[in-house]
């Protein structure tokens, strides 16, 4: 019963893979070996990808991106010591996925000797190309590689006292483009001006860590002291002279620029907690962090003036800036019987942003001052829960959640002749909020919850920020032998209501999924939808107002109904023989507009709004979908051939130059010994 | 004899009593983490193998394997599985929060999630893979990474845990009290996105406010989007405007959000209609206060 059981487990958890993509196929149950004294288990996969594109390849870039060529698509490998007494470690894992030329690559790597160390490293490569659509005229891209690696290096685990250290490092390097419009505090430039630039990412950031883990007189005590460094050295060449596919601009005839961002961040956390006999707990917690960055702005452009003269423009900025947070909590834990427990949670978080720079502009004048920012936000919040189950199929939840803010600004500025500076300016914002839900055990396998919030904010910061806010989730899950279902609501609505522009959200989102595998496990099924709707209503600020007109502001409506569905089907007609089948798809079925429509004189970088002098009505009606299929035929017991195939087919209704139509496939073998 | 029948109520067996009836969750069970605490042999009976979770097998045994005289966990409620669990995991440093996460709230059990018997992956006793384990419940999550723009998490190299604490998180240090609760936090107190966007973290000269007090989601949709870049509307300006629209009771000093100069952007002109075709560094500047450098 126990291994029919697994196997259930098993299946389900292959066939529920469908939303992956082809490559690598799923895991199989790799065999145990005995060796040394080690239980071994080890398998990989390699083989070949290969993609073609039709459409816009960019797009397709942006987010798929696989390529061509041969792959270790996956590899796994396990040993554990049979007695837990191995020499050097008890336990070594390692998993690979991609590697070879892919570009999501992740690695994976445990080594533990029980008592005396545990290792974890975690190894990312991840190409990310950008050159997206919704960007002004296609004019930025990037064609960069991430590497991620996190060390955690545990000693003596398990014991009283535990030392950790730990590091990781992030960096960003590759070519770019990128154009943007001439800041020009001057004057001096036509407006109609623009950069362009090449660039060369050059981005990293080290983070090192040290830390204890004691326990002493029950408590669990954690000490850590951190300091990430960044820096940003990347390199700007100049791209006037490149093609461009811009209207009403033009480019500069020459443009320098370094840039270069260094900055620290050391950071303190100190943390406390305990639990009494399942009866109260303590947990606490206060991080220090305080950091900063400094950064040099050198450009030299030249170019047309509003005159269209030759001109030239020489700027120099010193930044520097300085962030001190720290950040407190502590929650309490009551549970004075089996019935109930009670928590409160209280924090406090203060952050001060202090920043200042130096500017130096020389163009048909010199222009020279010195600014100075501060940012302060202090936040406390507390939040009391309970729950109370007066039988066991059913419990009750409910909520008081308050916070209260207080955002302080000041700006200031230095010119040679005259000091200006702002009053200590800022905002106090309270919000509170309630709610409770539901928990029911019908039956067994079958579990109902309800959920239901309301709040309000009194002086929210921005008029998208939650004001008059409730929101409501239901969710029913059903499980029993082979069969899984699970359904849900949501619904979240937000009223920002203020004199002549309402802000309104309302965002509702519902599905549905189920999953059936058959007794032998030859058979499995799996499929959902869901509905993500979003609806908002904004009262905006009209650029385009005609003149004369005495009201500024226009309405901006945004209506998106995305339908997604999965299915995917897994067969084993034979032994030896495992068919897979998979299909997703999204659709935003938008406003249901057939085209968009602009006022007369109104040119769109978007395809997504229509103006008719009045409002904006905004929606992206698109589809996206991507079947695949799957074979793996088992060659020997530990040998399979898999061959795959995936489909990715991108329209917007509005347009055709973002599509794409992609296949990508792999054949591969996988081994495990 | 009834003195007998207690005596063997709170006997403990070891965990080689428990091999004869189960000898195929013994058998992997090497690979276990759990599995230290027979190897060290130093831990208390009620504290290692298998009864240091089940409990006492003294009258399971003598009942012939009677399930309810142990702690069997398919017949636990989620609150009694986690008082079992957070016997030895409630000093974890990951887990402080665990009281008060939205999964207990929600009544999710550690056993929804991982398997403590069979994990099939590599890490921390995971039922499936992670994303499949979160997938089966957030749907709408699931939903969003079928997108075209998303994370990618799919495609194996971000997990959900990169961002999320699925133990529960400190209280967030944007937002509100209604703010996200699962949501990690880098370099000990930030937003969980400057941990891999580490150029969005600042400090800057020059901030953009909504960035620190309401977070990257003002603007983001992170799982997943039909909007390049992640963006929460498709037409920028639109989404720039719905802030900045010099709506009095807004902004840092209530006199609203300044709007954009309507002498100057003219939207019918394209390049106007993508603010950071200029704004470029929205997130904060060092150089200059509109984020244009």
């Amino acid at each position: 019963m126990t291994k029919r059981l697994a196997l259930i487990l098993a299946l389900l958890a292959a066939v529920s893979s469908a939303q992956s993509v082809v490559a690598p196929t799923p895991d199989r149950p790799d065999e145990l070996h005995e060796a040394g004294g080690y239980t071994i288990s080890n398998s990989f996969e390699v083989g070949y990808r290969w993609h073609g594109v039709g459409g816009n390849q960019d797009a397709y870039r942006s987010s798929v991106n696989y390529g061509n060529g041969v792959r270790l698509l996956e590899g796994q490998l396990r040993m554990n010591s049979a007695d837990g007494r191995g020499k050097l470690f008890d336990e070594f894992s390692f998993r690979t996925l991609g590697t070879g030329g892919d570009p999501y690559q992740y690695n994976l790597l445990r080594a533990e000797k029980n008592r005396w160390y545990r290792y974890d490293l975690q190894l990312r490569r991840v190409e990310y190309f950008n050159r997206l659509p919704s960007l002004w005229q296609g004019e930025r891209g990037l064609d960069s590689e991430r590497l991620f690696q996190t060390h955690e290096l545990r000693l003596l685990p398990g014991r009283r006292f535990e030392i950790l250290l730990g590091y990781e490092r992030n960096k960003q390097s590759g070519p770019g483009f990128w154009s943007e419009g001439i800041p020009n505090s001057t004057l001096a430039l036509s407006n109609d001006n623009y950069l362009r630039y090449v660039t060369d990412l050059r981005r990293e950031n080290n983070q090192y860590r040290a830390g204890i883990d004691f326990r002493i007189w029950g408590l669990a005590i954690t000490a850590v002291q951190a300091i990430d460094n960044y820096k940003d050295d990347t390199r700007y060449f100049d791209g006037s002279g490149l093609p461009s596919a811009t209207s009403n601009v033009q480019p500069v005839e020459s443009n320098r620029r370094d840039e270069p961002i260094h900055g620290n961040t050391p950071f303190t956390t100190v943390a406390i907690r305990t639990e009494k006999e399942r009866v109260i707990g303590f947990q606490g917690r206060y991080v220090y962090a305080s950091g900063g960055r400094t950064s040099t702005l050198s450009q030299d452009v030249t170019a047309l003036d509003f005159s269209g003269n030759p001109a030239m423009q020489q700027t120099f900025v010193f930044g520097d800036a300085s962030r001190k947070q720290g950040s407190g909590d502590l929650t309490v834990t009551l549970l004075p019987s089996p019935k109930w427990a009670v928590t409160n949670t209280t924090a406090v978080n203060n952050t001060r942003i202090d920043g200042q720079a130096s500017f130096l502009e020389r163009s048909l004048f010199r222009n020279e001052f010195v600014e100075f920012d501060h940012l302060g936000i202090r936040f406390i919040s507390s939040a009391t829960e309970a729950s109370f189950r007066p039988v066991s199929a059913f419990s009750v939840f409910g909520a008081y959640r308050y916070s209260t803010r207080r955002i302080r600004t000041r700006e200031a500025i230095r010119f040679p002749d005259f000091d200006f500076e702002t009053e200590l300016t800022g905002r106090d914002n309270d919000v509170s909020s309630g709610g409770g839900g539901v928990r029911w055990t019908p039956r067994s396998g079958l579990r109902v919850s309800v959920d239901a919030e309301v709040g309000r904010a009194d002086q929210p910061l921005a008029p998208t920020s939650s004001k008059r806010f409730h929101n409501e989730t239901a969710r029913v899950s059903y499980r029993r032998n082979g069969i899984k279902f699970s359904a849900f609501f949501k619904n979240r609505n937000n009223q920002n209501p203020v004199a002549l522009v309402d802000y309104s959200s309302t965002g509702r989102s519902a599905g549905f999924h189920a999953t059936w595998v058959r007794d032998d496990g030859r058979w499995a099924f799996d499929g959902g939808y869901t509905l993500l709707q979003l609806n908002t209503g904004a009262g905006i600020f009209n650029l385009f107002a005609p003149e004369g007109d005495e009201s500024p502001y226009a309405r901006s409506f945004y209506e998106s109904n995305l339908h997604t569905v999965n299915f995917s089907a897994r067969l084993a007609p034979h032994r030896r023989l495992t068919l897979y089948l998979a299909y997703s798809l999204a659709k935003d079925t938008g406003d249901g507009s057939s085209q968009t429509s602009l006022a007369p004189g109104v040119e769109s970088a978007y395809p997504s709004y229509s103006f008719d002098g009045a409002d904006y009505y905004v929606s992206f009606p698109l589809s996206y979908h991507s079947p695949q299929a799957r074979v793996s035929v088992l060659l020997r017991q530990s040998l399979s051939f898999n061959l795959g195939w995936q489909y990715y087919g991108y329209n917007e209704r509005f347009t055709s130059t973002q599509g794409y139509r992609a296949q990508v496939g792999y054949t591969s073998l996988r081994w495990s010994f | 004899m009834a003195a007998n029948a207690q005596e063997a109520e709170q006997e403990y067996l070891g965990s080689e009593a428990c091999q004869v009836c189960h000898p195929d969750v013994w058998q992997g069970f090497p690979r276990n983490p759990h599995f230290r605490s027979v190897a060290l042999e130093t831990e208390t009976p009620e504290k290692t193998g298998c009864e240091g979770c089940h409990g006492p097998g003294g009258l399971h045994v003598a009942g012939l394997g009677d399930k309810t005289k142990i702690r069997a966990f398919g017949e636990l409620q989620p609150s009694e599985t986690l008082d079992a669990c957070l016997t030895c995991h409630s000093k974890d440093f990951g887990k402080m929060q665990i009281r008060r996460s939205s999964h207990s709230t929600g009544e999710v059990a550690c056993t929804s999630c991982h398997s403590i018997h069979s994990a099939p992956e590599i890490g921390p006793l995971l039922a499936k893979q992670e994303r499949e384990v979160c997938y089966s419940c957030h749907l709408e999550v699931r939903a969003r990474f079928d997108l075209p723009f998303k994370h990618r998490v799919n495609e194996g190299a971000v997990e959900c845990s990169d961002c999320h604490n699925p133990h529960g998180a400190p209280t967030a240090t944007w937002g509100a009290a209604h703010s996200p609760r699962m949501v990690s936090q880098a370099l000990g107190n930030d937003i969980a996105c400057v941990k891999c966007h580490s150029d969005k973290r600042g400090p800057f000269v020059h901030e953009h406010p909504p960035v620190r007090v309401e977070g990257c989601t003002a603007c983001h949709n992170p799982h997943g989007s039909t909007n390049a870049r992640l963006l929460a509307r498709p037409a920028v300006f639109t989404m720039c405007l719905e802030c900045h629209n010099d709506v009095a009771g807004f902004g840092l000093a209530g006199g609203g959000i300044p709007a954009p100069n309507s002498g100057f952007h003219n939207l019918a002109e394209p390049r106007f209609q993508n603010c950071v075709v200029c704004h470029s560094r929205i997130h904060g500047s060092n150089a200059d206060r509109l984020f244009r450098r």
